[in-house]
């Protein structure tokens, strides 16, 4: 239970949260109310009653909340953080639901409320009147917690109700502004996530692709990184294996232009790096998705198939939309990043040619993140330490060697996600590199040096411990750890 | 104004109905610090003074709402003849110089100038200073459209980051609406003094929320589920979802890393990794540099190339190729509107062979012709630098369909300079298309009739002799003068009814030319005679007395180049004409005929002189003289 949640609406649930299948249950349900309430907030804004969006979209935050209601009695919506929770469950965000659970989540505290409790036989007209209180007259100036409560007891309505806010112990500044940026941070990932799958499922289906959004996502990747936000570089570690395609892109564009700005290479080039970063592997949308996700070997025929997907994306981003500078750096990525420094790899050409500089930024990070990342053939993939390890000694003949060295500088020698012991005993997560020593990230303890979970989180910065080195109390990483030797699985961490 | 606005504002998940977040520094900042006494939106704000303030400041805040409006009048004024008129024209550069006067004196007078952005309006301090209710004139529109809601022109604004922010928003207009939007466009100027502020597209749409809508996209890529079937290796039959990697010793069974491996092992790492890749050397450090420094440098236009030729070589099906050959036109797009010609010539040339190699019509994927050389053109104006001798071998890659377009050129007399490219991309292009080019000369304005006709000599053949026949009956003198100059240069005999037609035409130069032509291309002896006596009729006759010195002169080479006993009796009888007196005209065709004598390789002329030579009238006696001595000098 999360301290000072609403305990007395979650007592039917609570008691079979240990069953997968019901939570399972609870989070399919949960998600589709945020997605309904999030729609029909923006409505109800925009439309009135009699409007057919309007009505549809109120029936389907009814029949959400019919879904969930059916799960138990009553239920609370809560804010806690930035997180959403039906009760005492959180809601985890998946790229489709991220805009509409972070709509809610900002709108509940624009109005300093916690939540909303919801209570069986909620009516449509109660839900209609309770959206015209919460909403108010003004998007500019929303009512206040109390203001809405002092409304729903004059018109009667009882059935949904708002919950206050969780205050919180008080933070130090500089956290909260770190959480702030870290944010920001998931924000632009999580735009960039979804902006990758709808470049891509409209290219699969031959329908025209609106590039803006994913250029829009790039350019805000861009400026978090020249601004020194290394917190997006961390997100590189969540390997969600349902999203795993369209993550994967996005991981490989944000470590190419931390690459990239490490180089001094200019806005402009960091944003047609980001874009080639992001569309490198659009050429898997015809490649079969029993080949994709075969688990297992794969056929010399299936093999052969998948090879051919560098040259599928040139064939799709030449049918975007003409060939500007972008498309041009787009089509040669897609084309030659699986090519090899040394022309080892594939596709094979008939004439001698040098691989682009750009493509051989994100043939690095496209190695690295498909090494590290969880895929149904590869539950247990390589740890970033034990890919980095490979990529430099077992066929380093593919990159460029003075590139991988410089990823090396920009990931550290320990990436983010990386398990690691420290001197004082203490189990840590590298959560982002620093640019000073790259041996020395930031880090996350997770657990004591007796093995007791890490209760106050807290970070150290190895680079800038405040102690010299050789002093006492000074921190150094003795060791990468495997993440099955301590049955921790470290893309759930990441926060 | 803080410190924030120097930078693009991105403000979160806003949607563009205002439900949501606040603007937080910018209607903040106007409410609480509104310039100038202002209103926000229509609320008069209390001066906290007397009437007689309250009035002044009224006063002022129209002036500076009037000011503002002049301003945007003047801006998109700008915008428009930016969008018109090519960056060097004079009237362009006059009304960008208007525009940036009165941005320079409203910031000057009024501080940043901090636009809220309506659907149809811009406002100022609540108040509209810009409206236009039309979705495609309307730039209010167009910021409200790609989700701008806010824009901040900062004082210093220097005249280039204006001009840019101009070109910004015509780009804009004229974009695709999928490919760029005024955000990715501003945000690639990096403005120093023009901030904005903007909502995320699916705040905008809800695309995403439509995307997620639609079940079959969202099952239209699905990760394969752990088939415990599938999930077990096939050669050692062990699951998937046991392995553990590979450890040494055991062999392991590795594991596949995407599309990265087809299998590999998977180790674990006990030792560190080496510290060989921690440090980067001094010599890598300057190699990396020079490898910046020429990846700048590097054509994209060669590496895109050499990617489509690659690929569409190998492509197998009809309509594949039909999409990359589409992608080459494109691409020869790109490079003739950077008037990067070697590269046209590479593109069409390489695109021409691949679809030749599969029987295609090699034109059939280029672009229209006469757009592309619109473009050229365009192109070759703005790139002094363009190497235009490569045009011809352009056009003509083009095809036949290029004569058409390539002909218009010729009549624009501003591309004087590229005329000679041009005739001689005409030159080859009628080899393939003779007819598509005759046909152009009679409609052709005078002088780029003459141009064709020159391109027609140049052709040479019995087609093009003939067009160039019907050419010496075309209406304007120059034309015709020309054609017979082109007939002349023939030696064959058909040519040569063309000639003699124009002898009697109404301008001296056709005639001229004509005789210079027939006395170049000698017929057979009974036409030659008879073109003599005709040639001797005029000359004996009133006509001569109209000829000018030049026309006499060919009439005389001709009848040298005839020569014969007719010709050099009628000479020698005018060389021993004379009269008391004489006239002007008997005295010319006296030492014309003597001239003409002298220049005859036959005895009997040469007699003629020696006898004239020695004649007792004085004139006679001259010429003769003149004569012999001039041939023996020669």
């Amino acid at each position: 239970m999360i301290p000072g949640f609403e305990g007395n609406a979650s007592r039917d649930l609570s008691r079979d949260t240990n069953d997968d299948a019901y939570a399972s249950r609870v989070t399919v349900a949960g998600r589709a109310l945020a997605a309904n309430l999030s729609v029909f907030w923006k409505t109800a804004r925009l439309y009135d009653a009699r409007n057919v969006a309007y009505s549809q979209s109120l029936q389907n935050l009814q029949d959400s909340l019919q879904q969930l209601l059916s799960l138990g009695s009553d239920f609370v919506l809560q804010v806690v953080g930035d997180c959403l929770y039906i009760n005492d469950q959180r809601l985890r965000v998946d790229v489709v639901g991220y805009a509409s659970h972070q709509f809610i989540v900002d709108e509940l505290a624009r109005r300093k409320v916690g939540g909303l409790r919801f209570s069986g036989g909620v009516e449509r007209s109660e839900l209609q009147a309770f959206t015209r209180v919460f909403l108010g007259e003004s998007a500019q100036n929303p009512p206040d917690f109390d203001s809405i409560v002092e409304q729903c007891e004059t018109q009667g309505i009882s059935k949904i109700q708002p919950v206050r806010e969780l205050i919180l112990p008080p933070t130090d500044p500089s956290e909260t502004e770190t959480q702030g940026r870290r944010m920001v941070a998931k924000k632009t990932f999580f735009r960039a996530i979804q902006s990758t799958k709808n470049v891509m499922l409209s290219a699969r289906r031959g329908k025209a692709v609106d590039l803006r959004q994913a250029k829009r996502a790039v350019q805000s990747i861009v400026d978090l990184i020249l601004s020194q936000e290394l917190s997006l570089m961390g997100m590189t570690t969540l390997k969600d294996y349902d999203e795993y395609t369209y993550q994967h892109c996005v991981n490989v564009a944000i470590l190419s232009i931390a690459v990239g700005h490490r180089l001094g290479l200019t806005k402009q080039q960091l944003s047609q790096l980001g874009v080639s970063g992001l569309f490198h592997d659009i050429g898997k949308v015809v490649i079969p998705n029993e080949i994709l996700a075969k688990p297992g070997r794969l056929s010399p025929e299936e093999w052969a198939k998948m090879q051919s997907h560098p040259i599928e994306g040139v064939k799709i981003i030449t049918r975007l939309h003409g060939l500007s500078p972008l498309a041009m750096r787009a089509i040669a990525v897609a084309y030659e990043h699986h090519m090899n420094i040394d022309l080892s790899g594939y596709p094979q050409v008939k004439r001698p040619r040098v691989q682009n500089l750009m493509s051989r930024i994100v043939a690095i990070c496209d190695c690295f993140d498909a090494m590290t990342a969880h895929r149904s053939y590869q539950k247990h993939p390589f740890t970033p330490y034990e890919a980095l390890h490979y990529m430099t000694t077992k066929i380093p003949e593919r990159f460029d060697s003075t590139l991988l060295k410089v990823f090396i500088q920009t990931v550290g020698i320990y990436p983010p996600g990386t398990l690691v012991r420290l001197s004082g005993g203490e189990l840590a997560l590298s959560v982002y590199p620093n640019a000073e020593d790259v041996t020395a990230p930031v880090v996350k303890v997770l657990r004591e040096a007796s093995g007791m979970p890490c209760l106050d989180g807290r970070r150290i910065d190895l680079a800038n411990q405040g102690v010299n080195r050789g002093q006492q109390g000074f921190v150094t990483i003795t060791e990468a750890v495997h993440p099955e030797n301590v049955d921790v699985r470290p893309e759930e961490l990441v926060e | 104004m803080s410190d924030d606005r120097k930078k693009p504002l991105k403000l979160p998940n806003t949607p563009i109905n205002g439900f949501g977040a606040p603007l937080e520094d910018s209607s903040g900042d106007a409410d609480a610090t509104p310039r100038a006494g202002g209103t926000v939106a229509g609320t008069p704000l209390s001066g906290g003074g007397g009437g007689f303030d309250l009035f002044a400041e009224e006063q002022r805040e129209q002036q500076n709402l009037t000011r503002l409006r002049d301003l945007m009048r003047v801006l998109v004024r700008a915008l428009k003849a930016k969008r018109m008129y090519p960056a060097n024209n004079p009237l362009l550069q006059r009304i960008l110089g208007e525009a940036t006067l009165a941005m320079t004196e409203t910031l000057e007078a009024l501080g940043d100038i901090n636009l809220q952005v309506q659907q149809y309006d811009l406002l100022f301090l609540g108040q509209s200073i810009y409206s236009n209710p039309s979705k495609k004139e309307s730039i209010a529109f167009r910021f409200s459209k790609d989700g701008i809601t806010e824009l901040v022109f900062q004082e210093g604004l220097p005249p280039d980051e204006l001009e840019d922010f101009l070109t910004v928003m015509g780009t804009a207009l004229e974009s695709s609406a999928l490919d760029d939007d005024l955000v990715t466009l501003l945000w690639e100027q990096e403005f120093a003094h023009i901030s904005y502020a903007y909502l995320a597209i699916d705040d905008l749409h809800e695309s995403g929320a439509a995307l997620a809508a639609d079940p079959s996209l969202g099952t239209s890529w699905p990760e394969a589920s752990v088939d415990e079937d599938l999930s077990r290796d096939e050669v050692t039959g062990v699951p998937w979802t046991e392995h553990h990697g590979w450890t040494e010793g055991d062999g392991g069974s590795g594991h596949r890393a995407d599309d990265w491996n087809e299998l590999v092992p998977v180790a674990r790492v006990e030792e560190r990794c080496s510290n060989d890749f921690l440090h980067l050397t001094s010599q890598e450090i300057e190699a990396l540099a020079e490898e910046i420094h020429r990846e700048h440098s590097r054509s994209l236009h060669d590496v895109v190339l050499e990617i489509l030729t690659e690929v569409a070589e190998d492509e197998p099906t009809p309509e594949a190729f039909a999409d990359l050959a589409r992608a080459f036109a494109d691409l020869l797009v790109v490079v003739v509107q950077e008037a990067d010609l070697r590269h046209a010539v590479e593109i069409a040339a390489t695109l021409k062979t691949l679809s030749a190699s599969r029987g295609h019509d090699p034109t059939a994927f280029l672009p229209d012709p006469r757009d592309l050389m619109a473009q050229a053109v365009s192109a070759i104006g703005r790139h002094p630098e363009a190497d235009t001798s490569l045009l011809p071998e352009f056009l003509v890659h083009l095809g036949p369909r290029a004569i058409d377009p390539v002909c218009d050129l010729l009549v624009d007399v501003d591309l004087h300079a590229l005329h000679g490219a041009l005739q001689k991309a005409l030159v080859e292009l009628a080899k393939q298309d003779l007819r598509a080019v005759c046909a152009r000369v009679e409609l052709a304005p005078p002088h780029a009739a003459r141009a064709l006709v020159q391109v027609l000599s140049q052709v040479g053949g019995p087609d093009a002799e003939q067009a160039l026949g019907q050419a010496t009956a075309h209406p304007e003198a120059r034309v015709r003068k020309e054609a017979i100059a082109a007939l002349a240069q023939t030696t064959r005999g058909a040519t040569r009814p063309y000639l003699l037609r124009a002898l009697d035409d109404d301008d001296p130069q056709v005639r001229a030319a004509a005789l210079f032509g027939v006395r170049e291309s000698f017929g057979q002896v009974d036409e030659n005679q008879a073109l003599a006596e005709r040639l001797l009729a005029v000359l004996g006759g009133p006509r001569f007395a109209d000829q000018s010195t030049v026309e006499r002169g060919a009439y005389f080479d001709a009848l040298v180049a005839l020569g014969g006993p007719t010709v050099i009796a009628t000479l020698e009888a005018w060389l021993g004409l004379w009269s008391l007196g004489g006239g002007s005209d008997l005295k010319a065709r006296r030492e014309l005929a003597a001239g003409a004598l002298s220049r005859i390789d036959d005895s009997a002329a040469q007699a003629a002189l020696r006898k004239a030579a020695n004649s007792l009238i004085p004139g006679v006696r001259g010429a003769g003289r003149r004569a012999l001595n001039t041939e023996r000098a020669a």
